[in-house]
């Protein structure tokens, strides 16, 4: 990525739009000295009103693409008896490759026309010839900073720098759910010092790839938003990358990016790496798997089979590996997934999903449970009860469902929307309790 | 930083507008939607972190934006997912979409019912924003409406050619048109040249022309990145045929024009988009697509009888009545959306492309469709940091899509099948109501009948022989692959691998949980017979095991595949394929190796004596006739044929070198050899030659062999069907000892077995039996390694 013109151009009064300064030479208009050689990138006169636009369009980030390439300019206008019909328009445009991904050069034009603008009303800086004539060196330092160290800082006088620095634009980070287990990519404790935010300080040290980001901010004592946050932020810059809470009850299977990892040693004589890579990381004893049995064991992973019982099926092969970090390499490196379970609380009389809770209206899930509770089917429309607060815990019709009341919060995530890991780690029960309190309804669980 | 192409279909789209230049100068003369928000609804708010923190401070802001909507920016996705990918209410909406769209067929004078009502809907929530009536559209965008105008009337020499222009947050996309230097229009007289009088020629002239048309204008234009406009979009009708009463009236309307300078200057199409930062590239690069496609479709009306200038004239006649009348945006809009048939083409592309539908348009009797297509399938499971696309079917399988591409496997495509994402009887009603009753259109609706997803496309032409597959040019076969391709470019249909109760179907890992509730109901409602869907999913959630375990009986076997249709086309299960990698064990290779060393060590002594007498023959005498070093370069590249299997160039290349010096040195008695350069360069060579096979040939793979001896263990070979020679040898000797039939067959099938072919295609690929695979897989079962995926 690299810039490859800018040029400084104003609009002169006898003239109309004209270029001044550009760098490199005879990139936009011929140069005076062989004024028949056409320009190297585009003719600037074809495009000028997008440069030297009317004055409504001024102050604003024009960028124009021509001939594959992408200009990126924020023309100025100042209005002062001292100009020419009163008014000097100028733009200080970076010309990049039309393909390349500019986001981060929108600030930097933005920041060089304001500071121009500034030097201009301060000084006259554009206007005065003399200082005018150090505009070709600027621009032409910026231009070789920005493209070989990315940030510029050029002294002009006692009271103006020009500083620059190109940000990339990073996609924004997926949401964080309670039961996403951060694994560090970095180590905190060489690059965090006492600087940095006080949550974060207190939840990394339990960012150990087994803890839940709930878990962490229990352990931390740290507000559960803030935590969230954190660890958002985290996953912004790829210090973390979010796996899943392992558990000898989980299943999990290969998917289509399996070719990947098998291919992956063979397209490079060197052996690729994923390989070895994989074979130390899962290790447990420094004895390293040969390939295909490591392939085999990956690829026995199933459906319908828990890691427990995979592990007693395997136990021989597996004695010299930690299965929790085998599971993690293939949910990394995305070969593998997890296959959650997801409770669904059957309607008895149509088989179909009984609802409760947050994903229907409020009074249509009271009544649903109320009826559930007295034991009719939800076409009876008892009496309706109101849940008050998140966890649905107060229910106001009075005796007799007490056991409502202790399952009622679980009811709420059996619409098969939420899978085991979101509601364990939600009610902060174990997936067997949270299957003992289930025990009195019609649950079927569809593994996903 | 690349910007990756995202599946989450967002079309960014702000605005159309249609900017002209006349001889009054440029003006805009018509725009939609009536009050353009230049921040569309759409658009992901969260992308636009670097916006936000961009002022070279630092992107501390992020920290608060990026995290603040993400359970919102969560929903938001998932909520669009549904909405796109099929699912009940997707269905009903697109059966409303196509009959408004068939409301602007029918269209002349009779489109004010259905086009009321839809700006009722469009512009309730427009009116709350302006209630300044009278001066409304003086501002577009947060333009005034002249600067705008003059921004978008661009100069000639910046016309043909992709105009991109952003100010601020808003992008404006296009493809100016300007006339002829003469102010005409038309083509020159080289393309009218009548072909043919039939429909059918029409249609290939209509292509042919603008065509010729646009690549004679850019070789004088300096923009390089115009590729034609696609014809196969631009000429697909909703139904395969247009009917030829209207391509006749299009040829006669064409011969009465009179070529003289239209009004006209140039016409604009502007596509107003804000696409978020990280998409740029790829949002743009669509909808310039269209952009384009539209406007060279409009082009070619404009030279047929100024279509375009006529159609501005109205629009500007209308605005002029209304605004001396005072009517309001909203009547005023409306009305000319009523009149100009351009207009109305430009709501409806707005309308369809922000909805990430096909528009389906007519303009000046010409029936075309364009839109941004959307991804059906995808093979990738997207991890948990990724962002989802819940009910997007998954597979691997490399299906036929709406347009042939390179990607697709042409021996496999007989194979397939479609399903259908809506009901059947709804798409062929939609298609009876759309066109008369000509043949082509009775035998469309005919293959949708006869179209099952338990039966492939082979199948529906030989019922009775199930494995051999149609000759691609069998033109019923042909008409097949047509139709499919045009019901799955209207988004109608699917293809897929048939439906067999003998595969293995799991609940799809990508299905949307959350719409278990509303989908269970339906699901009650077609099939009242059979477990309720989350019993039926529960089911499947168990081991994989063949669908037939699901069916309790043989009558029940029809309802259980028509379900399994269902559950297919909602993308709750999906068909899980098996995928077989060929494991090299350790005692193959020690054997190849063995045996190696042996041949090697002979054909080393064998070299060493054939080289000292080359040598000596190519120095002893200038005029031996090289018979002995031929011998021996042939000895040279048999021991290297044979399996010394150095997989290095290098090292092979030497020995070609010694051949052709070899041959050179083979030149007939009779010519008598003159300079120095052939004594020269045969001596030069000899050394190497002598040196070469004792010491470089096969000790290099001595080496090799010696070094890894340590460590030779069993591996899994990657791509056998590029083996080195080394790896043919291990290949070769897996079979060894297997009866001559496995043998020839394992050889033909070995190339499947890379991880990326699924068994279930290999029989049918290779026209094989099942059988025979199987007694193939079997019996080399000890050196595969079966993986199960989608």
């Amino acid at each position: 990525m690299s810039i490859k013109c800018i040029f400084y151009s104003y609009f002169d009064a006898d003239k109309g739009p004209r270029v001044l300064y550009q760098v490199p030479e005879n990139s936009v208009t011929p140069s005076s000295d062989i004024p028949s050689q056409p320009p190297t990138l585009f003719s600037f006169d074809e495009i000028s009103d997008y440069i030297i636009p009317k004055q409504q369009l001024c102050d604003r980030l024009i960028t124009f693409c021509r001939n594959r390439y992408r200009l990126l300019g924020y023309p100025i206008c100042l209005e002062d008896d001292k100009y020419d019909r009163n008014e000097f328009i100028f733009n200080f445009a970076i010309v990049l490759d039309e393909s390349e991904e500019f986001s981060s050069y929108k600030p930097v034009v933005k920041k060089l026309a304001r500071l121009f603008k500034a030097l201009e009303e301060q000084m006259g800086f554009l206007w005065n010839e003399v200082t005018r004539s150090s505009v070709y060196t600027l621009i032409e330092q910026v231009m070789e900073d920005l493209n070989s160290y990315c940030e510029c800082m050029i002294p002009i006088n006692e009271s103006n720098t020009i500083n620059l620095k190109l940000f990339p634009t990073i996609p924004p980070p997926p949401p964080v759910k309670a039961y996403h287990v951060p694994i560090s990519t970095v180590r905190f404790e060489s690059i965090m010092d006492s600087n940095w935010d006080l949550t974060m300080q207190r939840i990394i040290p339990f960012i150990d790839g087994v803890n839940s980001v709930r878990r962490i901010s229990e352990l931390a004592d740290a507000d559960y938003t803030l935590t969230k946050k954190c660890i958002s932020e985290l996953l912004y810059y790829g210090c973390v990358i979010m796996v899943d809470v392992f558990r000898f009850a989980n299943i999990y299977a290969v998917n289509s990016e399996l070719y990947n990892f098998v291919n992956d040693g063979a397209t490079t004589t060197t052996g690729g790496g994923l390989q070895e890579e994989c074979q130390a990381y899962i290790s447990s004893t420094g004895r390293l798997l040969d390939f295909p049995t490591i392939l085999d064991l990956y690829t026995s992973l199933r459906q319908g089979l828990t890691v427990g019982e995979w592990s007693l099926e395997n136990a021989e092969r597996l004695k010299d590996v930690d299965v929790r970090r085998f599971i993690q390499f293939g949910i990394i490196k995305g070969f593998l997934y997890r296959v959650h379970k997801y409770p669904v609380r059957i309607d008895d009389g149509t088989g179909a999903v009984a609802t409760v809770g947050a994903a229907t209206a409020a009074i249509g899930s009271s009544v649903d449970l109320h009826a559930l509770a007295i034991g009719h089917g939800p076409e009876t429309p008892g009496a309706v009860s109101a849940i008050g607060g998140k966890m649905g815990k107060s229910m106001t019709t009075g005796s007799g469902i007490l056991m409502a009341d202790r399952s009622l919060p679980l009811l709420r995530y059996l619409d098969g929307a939420h899978h085991f890991d979101s509601i364990c780690t939600d009610l902060q029960q174990s997936e067997k309790d949270v299957l003992k309190n289930l025990a009195a309804y019609p649950i079927e669980i569809i593994d996903r | 930083m690349t910007t990756e192409r995202s599946l989450i279909p967002n079309p960014s789209l702000v605005a159309i507008l249609l900017v002209i230049r006349d001889p009054a100068g440029g003006n805009l003369v018509f725009h939609y939607p009536p009050q353009p928000r230049a921040e569309a609804a759409h658009n992901t708010s969260s992308w636009r972190i670097g916006e936000t923190n961009t002022d070279c401070t630092s992107s501390n802001s992020s920290f608060s934006s990026s995290s603040d909507d993400d359970d919102e920016a969560d929903d938001r996705k998932s909520r669009s997912t549904v909405r796109l990918y099929g699912g009940g209410i997707a269905t009903e909406r697109s059966v409303v979409t196509s009959q408004r769209s068939r409301s602007y067929d029918q269209r002349s004078s009779r489109r004010r019912r259905d086009s009321d009502h839809e700006y009722d809907e469009e512009e309730d929530d427009d009116d709350e924003a302006g209630e300044a009536v009278g001066a409304e559209w003086e501002h577009v965008l947060g333009f005034r409406h002249d600067v705008l105008a003059g921004l978008l009337s661009v100069p000639r020499t910046l016309a043909k050619s992709r105009f991109e222009l952003s100010v601020d947050h808003s992008v404006f996309l296009g493809y100016p048109c300007y006339s002829r230097v003469d102010g005409t229009w038309q083509r020159k007289k080289k393309d009218r040249k009548p072909k043919s009088e039939g429909p059918k020629g029409e249609e290939e002239k209509e292509v042919h022309t603008s065509d010729a048309d646009n690549d004679d204008e850019d070789a004088k234009g300096n923009d390089a990145d115009d590729e034609d406009p696609d014809d196969v979009a631009l000429s697909r009708s909703k139904s395969p045929n247009p009917p030829p009463s209207e391509r006749k009236k299009i040829k006669r309307e064409s011969r009465k024009v009179d070529p003289t300078p239209s009004k006209l200057a140039m016409f604009h199409i502007v596509f107003v988009m804000n696409p978020p930062q990280l998409e740029y590239h790829s949002r743009m690069r669509d909808m310039y697509d269209v952009a384009k496609q539209f406007t060279m479709a409009l082009k070619t009306q404009q030279s047929e009888d100024d279509y375009v200038a006529r159609e501005a004239e109205r629009i500007l006649e209308i605005r002029e009545r209304g605004e001396k009348r005072g009517d309001s945006m909203h009547e005023l809009w409306s009305r000319i959306i009523r009149e100009s048939t351009l207009a109305a083409a430009i709501a409806t592309l707005y309308q369809s492309l922000s909805a990430s539908k096909i528009a389906h348009l007519k303009v000046n009797g010409f029936d075309f469709a364009l839109q941004i297509p959307i991804m059906m399938e995808t093979s990738m499971l997207p991890s948990i940091s990724e962002p989802q696309l819940p009910g997007m079917h998954l597979t691997t399988l490399r299906t036929i899509s709406a347009t042939p591409t390179e990607d697709e496997d042409a021996l496999m495509t007989p194979h397939f099948t479609l399903l259908f994402l809506e009901d059947v009887d709804d798409i062929i009603k939609e298609i009876v109501l759309d066109q008369d009753q000509s043949s082509l259109s009775a035998s469309f609706v005919q293959f949708i009948q006869n179209c099952r997803p338990m039966v492939s496309f082979a199948q529906m032409l030989s019922p009775t022989s199930d494995a051999s597959a149609p000759h691609p040019e069998n033109p019923e076969y042909q008409y097949i692959e047509y139709f499919a391709r045009h019901l799955i470019y209207w988004r109608k249909a699917r293809a897929i691998m048939p439906l067999h109760y003998r595969r293995y179907y799991i609940v799809s890992p990508n299905a949307d949980m959350k719409r278990l509730v509303t989908q269970s109901i339906v699901f009650a409602k077609l099939f009242p017979a059979l477990p309720p869907l989350p019993k039926m999913l529960s089911l499947l959630s168990g081991k994989p095991r063949p669908y037939s375990a699901y069916i309790p009986s043989k009558d029940h076997r029809q309802a259980y595949m028509d379900m399994l249709a269902w559950l297919m086309r909602y993308g709750w299960v999906t068909n899980l394929l098996t995928f077989a990698y060929l494991k090299i064990p350790k005692d193959i290779k020690v054997a190849v190796r063995e045996r190696q060393k042996r041949e090697q060590a002979e054909a080393a002594v064998e070299m060493i004596q054939a080289a000292t007498v080359g040598a000596a023959a190519a120095v002893s005498t200038v005029s031996n006739n090289g018979n002995s070093p031929r011998m021996m370069s042939a000895s040279v590249e048999k021991s290297i044929a044979n399996g010394t299997a150095i997989p290095n160039a290098g090292i092979e290349e030497e020995p070609k070198t010694s051949a052709s010096a070899g041959g050179d040195s083979n030149i007939p008695n009779s010519r008598p050899r003159t300079g120095w350069s052939d004594v020269t360069d045969s001596s030069a060579t000899a050394p190497s030659r002598s040196t070469n096979p004792t010491t470089n040939t096969p000790g290099t793979p001595f080496e090799k062999m010696e070094s890894s001896s340590g460590q030779l263990e069993d591996s899994i070979l990657c791509d056998p069907s590029r083996a080195t020679p080394l790896e043919s040898a291990w290949i070769e000797r897996l079979t060894e000892g297997q009866p001559p039939d496995i043998v020839a067959l394992f050889d033909r099938l070995v190339k499947y077995l890379d991880g990326q072919h699924a068994i279930e295609c290999i029989a049918l690929r290779e026209a094989i039996s099942k059988k025979e695979l199987k007694r193939v897989l079997n019996a080399m079962d000890r050196y595969i390694v079966y993986a199960r995926h989608w």
